[in-house]
């Protein structure tokens, strides 16, 4: 065989490597493939193989001795291209680095066990052919392309079954992460291990089964735990509901008792106003209408206009957001003003998630910020072609610094706060074509928000 | 002269509207006019684009069966982001502060009795003769900035610096009293600016007119708010030829 045709195969064979942990990734992160960057993983696999190979060449002959074996390269440039890979994708996904990162050395660990176990299959049952040519496709060739055909499947059953989602819970508090991480990265190192310790061992079939086996039983331990840790989440997210829905039904009642007593007041005055009708006073009728024409607006007009606009809001959780700090609001005697004048609704270019946190630090903040006296909080929401415009003003006793605002940690209550705005910086930042706006006018502190609709 | 519209499709509201603003910039004596009163929105579209801008726009907040006030005045945004918008209502209750913050509108006039028009109208012209004055200095170059669909011409004299954030293209621009994020290349705002700012580091680029101090001891620029940006070693000795 010529040495041409066996570097292409070793290339095929890291390219193949490459692709495979890149869709498989991908996949488990239930993201769509991005071609740029899977071609830049690409050339990225081959570089980091071929180095792996040169050293581990570079060694054995520096040294003349064969007794470290190829394991620990391997596993050393598996954990680099995991790496770059968990920074790739947390690059064009703005994900966290941890989160991409485990999954892509949990990719690693299935790759490489998906890879061996089709490389046993195909020694055990292949049939000995004289050609090597043909030969080298087989054993090689072969069990490559089913790696990463195995990859394709596994990626797109997860992507269908909604892995990614269970995936993500494993993430949502630092200590979970990093447990994740390292049961993951134990995953991947127990094999190289086994090589180290027992090297006399002959993998065969069998064996690889037994990692097979082992890869089903970690991935429905980390199912099953992903789940648990999702439904409790969940449990979570309900219990906050039922709060918003009781704060929501507080408006209605308290609307109901204002409206009781409106018509209580209005069947007085209509009374006296009919008196004067018999008696055929025009005057004090149109003086009456004057001063009663406002009187119902000015009653009833702000939580009528409230009610107004949470009735526009079709995001769901976003409404309920809304009653709950509008309910805190009227709880502690601050005016609270919400205008949406058309139905907010629609796909936008931040996720629900990070579109509550965001306008709920906006809200606390806002909240914390006014005066004791005659607080005013000012919420803007307008969908438009284009954007959401969303927008938060409240006054203040004491003018915040702005030119101290972006300065990490900023904060009107002492240590340990100061970090709202911070994550409100990273929400906008991480969201690509959003624009925030911060300014002080007409005595009020305004935010300001916009997200681009998809 | 700033040119003056009414827009609303009720003849009786235009008509008065038209003689009570036509008689309060006669006794403010101020360059405000022609005046000009129309039915249609569209109409406006096409005549503000014949005359001067900044222009002072009077309109109706909706045209039953064409566009609505918000479109209008978004449309004529686009146009003269500086001009002055006032809102004619026939409500008392109406939700301003979707306009006050999404269009920077100035006021509303609520329709009813003349008295009560005039006095809103004279208070609102003359809060524009106000704002108008205070603009005058700084009417020398403005810097344009698009977020989305809005357009914002912001006067570089209360620019204070730009700063690139992260490695996401997020741009800060800081001003007088305001903060702006958004996605843009600081390359691209150098080039805009030119020669009245200065780069002095990888991630800031800063008014020259605004600079209080250079510290080169500590690599820091500092500006006359009192706020502070780092400076790189090439730009130190760039400073010091």
């Amino acid at each position: 065989m010529s040495l041409t045709f066996r570097l292409g195969t070793v290339a095929f064979i890291m390219g193949m490597m490459a692709l495979a942990l890149y869709i498989l990734t991908a996949g488990i992160l239930g993201r769509k493939l991005h071609w740029k960057s899977l071609g830049l993983f690409f050339v990225c696999g081959e570089l980091f193989q071929w180095a792996a190979m040169l050293l581990y060449l570079l060694y054995t002959v520096m040294t003349g001795q064969e007794d470290l074996p190829s394991a620990v390269f391997d596993t050393a440039c598996y954990l680099l291209m995991a790496l770059v890979l968990g920074i790739m994708m947390s690059k064009i996904h703005r994900l966290p680095l941890l989160h991409t990162f485990t999954a892509a050395i949990l990719c690693t660990f299935v790759v490489n066990t998906a890879n061996n176990t089709m490389l046993y299959v195909v020694e055990e049952y292949s049939p000995l052919f004289d050609r090597q040519h043909f030969l080298a496709f087989v054993r090689l060739y072969v069990p490559y392309m089913l790696t990463v055909g195995v990859a394709l499947l596994v990626a797109a059953i997860l992507k269908r079954s909604g892995f990614y989602r269970y995936f993500a819970a494993m993430f949502r508090s630092r200590a979970r992460g990093l447990l994740t991480l390292v049961v993951c990265l134990a995953l991947t190192l127990i094999m190289p291990l086994q090589q180290l310790l027992f090297p006399d061992l002959t993998p065969d079939a069998s064996y690889a089964t037994f990692f097979f086996a082992l890869i089903v039983a970690g991935v429905f331990l980390l199912q099953f735990a992903a789940m648990y840790a999702a439904g409790q989440d969940r449990i979570r997210a309900q219990e906050e509901t039922i709060l918003q829905q009781q704060a929501h039904m507080a408006l209605l009642e308290e609307l109901q008792q204002e409206i009781r007593a409106f018509r209580h007041d209005f069947t007085n005055l209509f009374s006296g106003l009919t008196l004067q009708a018999q008696e055929g006073d025009l005057a004090g009728i149109q003086d009456f209408m004057r001063r009663t024409s406002s009187y119902f607006d000015e009653k009833l007009g702000s939580e009528i206009a409230q009610m107004d606009g949470l009735n526009n809001i079709e995001i769901y959780p976003l409404r309920s957001l809304l009653a709950t700090k509008l309910a805190r609001m009227r709880q502690m005697r601050i005016k609270g003003v919400l205008e949406a004048m058309k139905p907010v609704n629609g796909q936008l270019g931040m996720d629900t998630d990070d579109l509550l946190r965001a306008l709920g630090i906006l809200l606390d903040n806002a909240i914390e910020a006014v005066p004791r006296e005659e607080g005013q909080v000012r919420v803007v929401l307008l969908k438009e072609e284009k954007e959401l415009y969303l927008a938060v003003a409240n006054n203040y006793e004491k003018a915040p610094d702005l030119s101290s605002l972006t300065k990490k940690g900023y904060t009107t209550k002492g240590s340990g706060h100061g970090t709202g705005l911070a994550s409100y910086r990273r929400i906008v930042a991480r969201c690509r074509g959003c624009a925030a706006r911060t300014c002080l006018k007409d005595g009020m502190f305004i935010q300001e928000l916009h997200i681009p609709a998809v | 002269m700033i040119p003056v519209y009414i827009c609303d499709d009720e003849l009786p509201i235009r008509r008065s509207l038209e003689q009570i603003v036509s008689n309060q910039i006669l006794i403010l004596d101020s360059d405000m006019g022609p005046v000009r009163a129309l039915e249609d929105p569209e109409k406006l579209l096409e005549l503000q684009k014949q005359d001067s801008v900044p222009a002072i726009y009077f309109l109706d907040i909706d045209f039953p069966g064409r566009m609505s006030g918000l479109e209008l005045a978004q449309k004529l945004r686009q146009y003269d982001p500086r001009g002055f918008i006032v809102f004619i209502t026939a409500h008392n209750d109406l939700a301003f502060e979707t306009f006050r913050l999404r269009l920077e509108a100035l006021d509303y006039i609520v329709k009813g009795s003349r008295d009560a028009m005039t006095m809103r109208v004279q208070s609102c012209l003359e809060s524009i003769r106000e704002r108008m004055e205070a603009q005058r200095p700084g009417q020398s170059s403005y810097c344009t900035v698009k977020i989305l669909d809005t357009v914002r011409h912001i006067p570089i004299d209360s620019i204070l610096y730009l700063e690139a954030v992260g490695l996401r293209h997020t741009l800060q621009l800081h001003l007088d009293n305001e903060l702006l994020e958004f996605n843009s290349s600081l390359d691209h705002f150098a080039r805009q600016l030119g020669e009245g700012f200065w780069r002095c580091h990888r991630s800031f680029l800063v008014n020259r007119s605004r600079i209080r101090a250079v510290h080169l001891k500590e690599q820091t620029v500092e500006l006359d708010n009192g706020e502070t940006c780092l400076m790189s070693r090439k730009a130190k000795s760039e400073y010091r030829d």
